[in-house]
């Protein structure tokens, strides 16, 4: 078992405080993954889950051990960094056996682990260099076996794809998410990339300004985001927010007044809303008699390929859509948009917090 | 390009005419004086061929400078190195900020004193009867250590005011070394088990390789160079037990016997040992380092 235990987590650097009593519970086998901007703290956590960072207060434990202030060498983690933090001098194997010759093993059981390890990540051909000689992702794979040799109870991984560049990132991607599915190792990993979270992910913590904002699984954080805040983070283009007051059925808002008679939804307690939809759910044709209709003027597309992106402007307030790209307009076309309610989001404007019932 | 290679040379001018006066004249002057038999005040030279080096060789007091000399070198590169990583990984351990800023200041002072300042000042602490080395030793054992006319102590003395000057300076070059370095290997290894001694001896020192090596050729040209500080503190005594070569060719040119061309026959020895020397030990680390 190795589960691991955030209890009241804080971090302080001085009078700066990064971290605001972090909880959470890590199930053994799983797969976490912190997302947020940067300086939102998921870093900090990371590194004090690796020892490298104090803890404040709280306590930490992994597969039920106190480890709060041990040495980061006995919590039985391994982390792979964003700059792949290799040994230069060394060469790959040597790279790979460090953290088994500094626990005492022979040497036939450094060389059997190494070459299972090496035969796993395809770094036979490497062995014998440097990593000078390598290119970003082989480091980073190097990375990843030097991890993965030390068969640690929990990988923490800290931003390891942000260097590489896009294809190799998503093949280092999918090798990490099948070397999950094989060792079953308890994971965490930090990201600002939200495609990564949303792929790597069996549940998404997804922190702001030291707090967990929203944790759930990749769907749960899509579909029913808690907060404005995640709603505004996860979705690519970004949901569309409508902001305006809302008094029982009725919304009225920058683009119009409309009955919201279809959505189902507790009323917002200082009646200021913000109606969210994203630009997926936004249809050029009636789907429902209860759609809510808007009228307004394409002023920007983008083509994506199989989709596009166009923004409209209603009544002075950009909209954007996604829609088939065979349904692309010009810009300057007047259009009527066609919001599905039950794909409308409610928030309390003042508290941030989603509305919706469901 | 052309007007390039032509601008090399008008650079590279005026220097390199400065160091054929400097450098060139009196070099070749002593190879010409090392085959005569040239001896001060005394009148009349004639070429006498290979007779200084022949007699050189069957000198034992020749022969104890050579040795004296690579002793010196061994002493203070290696005391100097290990002194230099010592301090700098203690303080990069120990200090941060201001403290640090502070310490690093101080450890620079004893590199700017002139050796003849320093050779003095340890001169007297040295001292048997009024130096402050010899107060608590007096106090404990009833009498002082001559640390510079006892045979087995003097050469390590003088080599400790060496190793003072530029193992203390060393130490903060190397500390800001150590600050240039990613800490990320350093969290690497913390995390693979290592402890603090394996981070600094497996991770951080070979990661500076080679600027200590650099640093490590640096100080043996110098460490070849401390004529001054020996002359002040011992002149090559006692007996000849610190004398190294350049003492020795010294004192037969122009202190004992006035025999210059005997002088500059050692002199050019000495030149053609140390060309030879570091041109192998710098191929042998070059290899070693491209392996």
């Amino acid at each position: 078992m190795s589960n691991i235990t955030c209890k009241k987590l804080t971090k302080k650097y001085g009078d700066l405080q990064v971290v605001h009593g972090f909880d959470l519970d890590v199930k053994d086998e799983e797969f976490i993954v912190f997302l947020g901007p940067s300086g939102c703290g998921k870093s900090t956590i990371l590194r004090m889950m690796a020892g490298l960072e104090d803890v404040t207060t709280g306590t930490l434990e992994i597969g039920g051990r106190d480890v709060t202030t041990a040495e980061p060498g006995e919590r039985g983690v391994a982390m792979v960094f964003q700059n792949y933090a290799l040994y230069p001098h060394m060469t790959v194997r040597k790279n790979i056996a460090f953290g088994l010759r500094r626990s005492g093993l022979s040497a036939e059981e450094i060389e059997t682990k190494v070459n299972d390890v090496v035969k796993m990540l395809a770094l036979a051909p490497y062995l014998d260099r440097k990593p000078s000689q390598m290119s970003g992702g082989q480091q980073q794979r190097v990375a990843i076996a030097r991890a993965i040799v030390k068969t640690p109870e929990v990988f923490l991984f800290d931003e390891p794809l942000s260097n590489l560049d896009a294809k190799l990132r998503q093949q280092l991607r999918v090798e990490i998410a099948k070397l999950h599915k094989q060792l079953k190792t308890t994971t965490v990993f930090v990201t600002h990339d939200q495609l990564e979270a949303m792929t790597l992910a069996d549940r998404i913590v997804l922190m702001n300004g030291g707090n967990a904002e929203q944790i759930g699984t990749p769907q749960e954080i899509y579909t029913k985001p808690r907060t404005l805040f995640v709603a505004d983070f996860i979705g690519s283009p970004s949901m569309n927010f409508l902001p305006g007051k809302i008094d029982g059925v009725s919304a009225d808002t920058s683009v119009g007044k409309f009955n919201l008679g279809a959505a189902s939804f507790a009323a917002p307690t200082s009646g200021s809303a913000t109606l969210g939809i994203r630009p997926q759910n936004i249809s050029l044709v009636q789907q429902n008699d209860t759609d809510i209709a808007l009228k307004g003027t394409v002023v920007f597309t983008e083509y994506l390929g199989n989709e596009v992106m166009m923004i409209v402007d209603c009544n002075g307030t950009e909209v954007s859509i996604v829609v088939n790209a065979n349904d692309i307009l010009d810009e300057g076309t007047d259009v009527t948009l066609f919001l599905a309610q039950d794909a409308l989001h409610i928030f309390d404007t003042d508290s941030g917090l989603r509305l919706n019932n469901d | 390009m052309k007007a390039k290679s032509h601008i090399n040379k008008v650079f590279l001018g005026p220097p390199l005419l400065v160091l054929a006066i400097l450098a060139l004249v009196p070099t070749i002057a002593a190879i010409v004086i090392s085959f005569q038999n040239k001896e001060l005040g005394r009148r009349g030279t004639s070429f006498v061929g290979f007779d200084n080096y022949i007699s050189l060789f069957s000198d034992r007091r020749f022969s104890n400078a050579m040795k004296v000399s690579l002793q010196w070198e061994a002493i203070t590169v290696i005391g100097t190195m290990v002194v230099a990583v010592l301090v700098a990984i203690l303080l990069f351990e120990t200090t941060r900020g201001r403290t640090r800023a502070i310490l690093s200041t101080l450890l620079i002072i004893p590199v700017l004193l002139p050796r003849v300042t320093a050779a003095f000042v340890w001169k007297f602490m040295f001292n048997p009867l009024l130096g402050v080395i010899n107060y608590p030793i007096k106090e404990l054992t009833g009498k002082p250590i001559e640390f510079l006319s006892n045979i087995e102590t003097a050469l390590l003395s003088v080599a400790v005011v060496d190793i003072w000057q530029w193992g203390l300076f060393f130490a903060v070059i190397l500390l800001k070394l150590l600050e240039t370095l990613p800490k990320e290997p350093f969290e690497a290894a913390r995390i693979d088990k290592a402890r603090t001694w394996e981070i600094y001896a497996y991770v951080a020192i070979p990661m500076l390789a080679a600027p200590l090596i650099s640093l490590t050729f640096v100080k043996m040209v110098e460490s070849l160079r401390s004529f001054d500080l020996i002359y002040v503190m011992t002149r090559g005594g006692p007996g000849i037990v610190t004398e190294t070569l350049d003492m020795y060719a010294f004192s037969q040119g122009f202190v004992e016997s006035g025999r210059i061309s005997y002088a500059s026959a050692m002199a050019v020895l000495m030149l053609l040992t140390t060309i030879i020397t570091f041109t192998v030990i710098f191929k042998w680390v070059r290899k070693w380092q491209n392996a």
